[in-house]
């Protein structure tokens, strides 16, 4: 599908929109780091790599993903680059020096941001890197555009030799919708790289040069986007709405709900920044009050001020922080309500449903995500605080991002922390140094590859008491199951060495390391309690690897176990309290296994205190 | 016209297969459509919410009392999402409760669970399609028992046949047997 025929009509996923979008504009060079809302893109596109010739490469971070897409720019080729919001913190380094360089072959940074904190730790507004990096901003209103929008922003791209912020949110790239595909680009290019010192290298001598010629180009693109096909004026009236990228699907639907399309001047913007500064004028003519509707931050809000300001118009200005929420999404009865008050006219308030929501949210339990049946993760953290209970201490226990952030839910409630990729290491080895008593950081695989490994660095560096226990998977589960440089596998599938997370931590100086298998959980104990001693003994970092495949990749590759049995359950509810796995199900005071459920690990049977829970034979 | 549907379940029971069947559907009606996920996090056995809205719409999120019919897989997660109905709206769901996985959770039981759904909207449709998927083969499969049903309800403007020549391109094809017949169970389990 995601091949289709032009003309055709397909109901894409955003970030397939976009994938196609990569492939109509001959995109050479795909690479990403995985992170929700951004996955799919590379995800799809790496599925039909092989088949029209594009280099696609999950990396080890956005920083090296970002450095692979730019190195194919500086080659001459067409480059995509996909992260998620926080993933642009971590290539930040390099997208601020690329705004002074500028490009040679097409190149779009792709920022899916996750207003709602859906699946991410803060609800950052990428926009503002593409203020302090003078790269322009580019946001679509819907799949559709998604696409056209993308594709278009190559050709952009290389006609002003400047990368493309391509600034999505959550429902753009996980709102599917109806797009009519168009032609497949063929661009034939060969990879050769250009010396280009002045504009490659930046020293100082060439930074200050470059510094200049990046503050032309942005002032020249305000007037180039004047002209935008995506920017347009649309309606009439004297009330004036802004609506930037996805604010322009509510403002839309607001306004046809109100019966007022086409009664307000609306600015449709796909540019953010720059702001397209002719047709800004010729939209603030005839308006005497403006709506910014915009997701995320009042980013667009603040520019727009600062231009009314230095044109010496006054005119009021509304939008988040006043007329919508900064905080969460954007939802449609929001717009509605401030639409409508900006107009002076009424809107009918849902408050019988509002208070239904309230009323329901009072009598249904919360339902947070769980580890899934047979996770190796819950194992090791039954294991960890097994080992804290045995060495009587509750030991800090600092967290990190994955599938095994849930481990803060109960029954184990040991994430400690947790506030960015990598951050377990580098925190926990400092609070062990400061306190002077061991840590655990608990990190997953991929994470570990990605951020993990220099805080590890650092701990052998600093002499940190700390036990890293790195819970390897053999793949990055959060986000959908990539391939990492453990997994001996590409991102198109293609074999690949495998890198030993305890190979690594030899190298960094480590000389605890020992490999477990969760499922075993007597040894895993053991191994815990060794590593805690020896770190509390030596005032050394030591690391354990707790290695076990990803259940639910483990079930698509026909490895289930067979669900053990339960005789004579005494209703001590000792699994169910202390490993709360959810095939664990209660009936009449006694457990059950849900056999539908049960991925066959075993692990119960090691904890029920009265041998209950048997291996089937 | 600007339609709103809301599908709610918990996350790994096939919501997002079962909009991207309806979505498809509507697409080759030639209608405009937008079909709002949630990935990531919430699919690990978390709560899980869907908005479909097709017609003249381009927003993606809709609001409080929008939806003219409500689709579930559990009835907790249907009874969740209730607010988002419109008044009178309808509501289909599987009988299956399945509880948080939360030490020592207490869950409201069935008997009040369709009091609170009655109470708040125009009618219910119970469907045990838990048991018509068990019967029939994987329980995953209790997703296209409730698509059948939604079928004979005549809920979207979708004939049968549109929606299984849908469900044709969107599975496996070694599923599709077993699909089949859990779409026709469905359907005449209303
Ligand atoms: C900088 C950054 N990039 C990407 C993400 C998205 N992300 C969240 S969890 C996760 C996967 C972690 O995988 P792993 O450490 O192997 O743990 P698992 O989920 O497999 O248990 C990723 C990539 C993020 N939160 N921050």
């Amino acid at each position: 599908m995601i091949l289709g025929s032009p003309g055709e009509r397909a109901l894409l996923l955003g970030n397939e929109a976009i994938a196609r979008g990569a492939i109509e504009a001959g995109v050479h060079v795909a690479a990403g780091y995985p992170g929700t809302p951004s996955t799919e893109i590379i995800d799809t596109l790496a599925k039909v790599a092989d088949r029209i010739g594009m280099i696609v490469d999950w990396c080890v971070n956005e920083k090296v993903a970002l450095e692979t897409a730019y190195a194919a720019s500086m080659c001459g080729l067409r480059a995509l680059a996909t992260m998620k919001h926080v993933g642009l913190n971590v290539a930040a380094d390099v997208f601020m020096s690329i705004g002074y360089s500028g490009v040679r072959g097409g190149l779009v940074v792709v920022s899916a941001d996750d207003p709602g904190c859906h699946s991410s730790q803060n609800e950052q507004d990428n926009r503002y890197y593409s203020l302090m990096s003078y790269i322009p901003c580019f946001e679509p209103y819907c799949p559709q555009e998604a696409k056209d929008l993308l594709t278009t922003a190559y050709d952009f791209s290389e006609k002003y030799e400047t990368a493309v912020l391509f600034r999505v949110t959550t429902r753009i790239c996980h709102t599917r919708g109806d797009v009519v595909l168009g032609e497949i680009r063929r661009i034939e290019r060969k990879a050769e790289f250009t010396y280009n010192p002045s504009r490659w290298v930046l020293l100082p001598v060439n930074s200050r040069k470059l510094r200049v010629k990046m503050l032309e180009r942005i002032t020249k693109l305000e007037d180039v986007l004047s002209s935008f096909e995506f920017n347009r004026l649309e309606g009439e009236g004297k009330v004036g709405i802004i609506a930037s990228g996805i604010g322009y699907a509510y403002t839309r639907d607001a306004l046809k709900a109100l019966g007022l399309w086409g009664k307000v001047r609306v600015l449709k913007l796909a540019s953010s920044n720059p702001l397209p500064a002719k047709l800004f004028r010729k939209f603030i003519e005839s308006v005497e009050k403006i709506l910014v509707v915009e997701e995320g931050d009042p980013f667009v809000l603040r520019r727009v001020k600062e231009k009314l300001f230095d044109l010496g118009v006054q005119i009021p200005v509304h939008g988040k922080g006043d007329y919508l929420p900064v905080a969460g999404e954007l939802d449609l009865f929001s717009v509605m309500r401030a639409v409508a008050r900006l107009v002076g006219v009424e809107v009918k308030e849902p408050s019988e449903s509002i208070s239904l929501e309230e009323k329901l949210s009072g009598k249904i339990p919360t339902r947070p995500p769980t580890m899934c049946p047979g996770c190796p993760h819950r194992a090791t953290f039954y294991a960890i605080k097994q080992a804290m209970k045995e060495l009587g201490e509750r030991i800090p226990c600092t967290g990190d991002i994955g599938c095994y952030t849930l481990g803060f839910n109960p029954p184990f409630q040991l994430q400690d922390t947790s506030t960015c990729m990598g951050a377990s290491i580098g925190e926990g080895a400092a609070i062990a140094r400061f306190t002077g008593k061991p840590v655990v950081a608990t990190i997953g695989d991929s994470t570990f590859y990605h951020a993990g490994v220099p805080g590890l660095i650092n701990a052998v560096y600093i002499q940190a008491p700390l036990v890293a226990v790195v819970m390897d998977n053999g793949v990055t589960a959060m986000t959908g199951h990539q391939p990492h440089p453990g997994t001996g596998m590409t991102a198109t599938g293609k074999r690949s060495k495998v890198i030993k997370i305890e190979d690594i931590s030899r190298a960094c100086g480590v000389e605890f390391v020992r490999v477990v298998d969760p499922y075993n959980l007597k040894e895993t104990i053991q191994v815990i309690k060794d590593a805690l001693e020896y770190a509390k003994r030596e005032r050394k970092p030591a690391v354990v690897v707790a290695r076990r495949l990803c259940a639910l990749v483990a079930a698509r590759k026909g490895l289930r176990g067979k669900p053990p049995v339960v005789e004579d359950c005494r209703g001590c509810m000792v699994c169910v309290n202390t490993f709360a796995c959810p095939a664990l199900i209660v009936e009449d005071g006694k457990v059950k296994i849900d056999e539908g459920l049960c991925f066959g690990c075993n692990v119960c049977t090691q904890i029920c205190p009265f041998g209950a829970i048997r291996v089937r034979k | 016209m600007m339609e709103t549907i809301v599908i709610s379940g918990v996350g790994g029971q096939g919501i997002l297969t079962m909009a991207k069947i309806i979505g498809y559907a509507l697409v080759k009606k030639g209608l405009r459509v937008r079909v709002a996920e949630v990935h990531g996090m919430a699919q690990r056995g978390g709560s899980v919410v869907t908005y479909i809205r097709y017609g003249d719409v381009d927003c993606p999120r809709p609001s409080h009392g929008m939806a003219k019919a409500l689709i579930s897989l559990e009835l907790l997660e249907c009874t969740r999402y209730l607010y988002l109905l419109k008044r009178g709206g309808i509501v289909i769901s599987n009988d299956w409760i399945y509880p948080p996985n939360v030490p020592g959770v207490s869950v409201p039981s069935k008997e009040e669970i369709v009091k609170l759904i009655e109470e708040n909207t125009g009618k219910l449709y119970l469907i045990p399609a838990n048991k018509i998927a068990d019967s029939l083969g994987p329980r995953l499969i209790a997703n296209t028992v409730i698509l059948g049903s939604v079928a004979k309800l005549g809920i979207l403007p979708l004939s049968k046949e549109e929606l299984l020549e849908s469900l044709k391109k969107n599975i496996k094809h070694k599923y599709l047997e077993v699909n089949f017949r859990a779409f026709d169970e469905g359907y005449k389990a209303v």
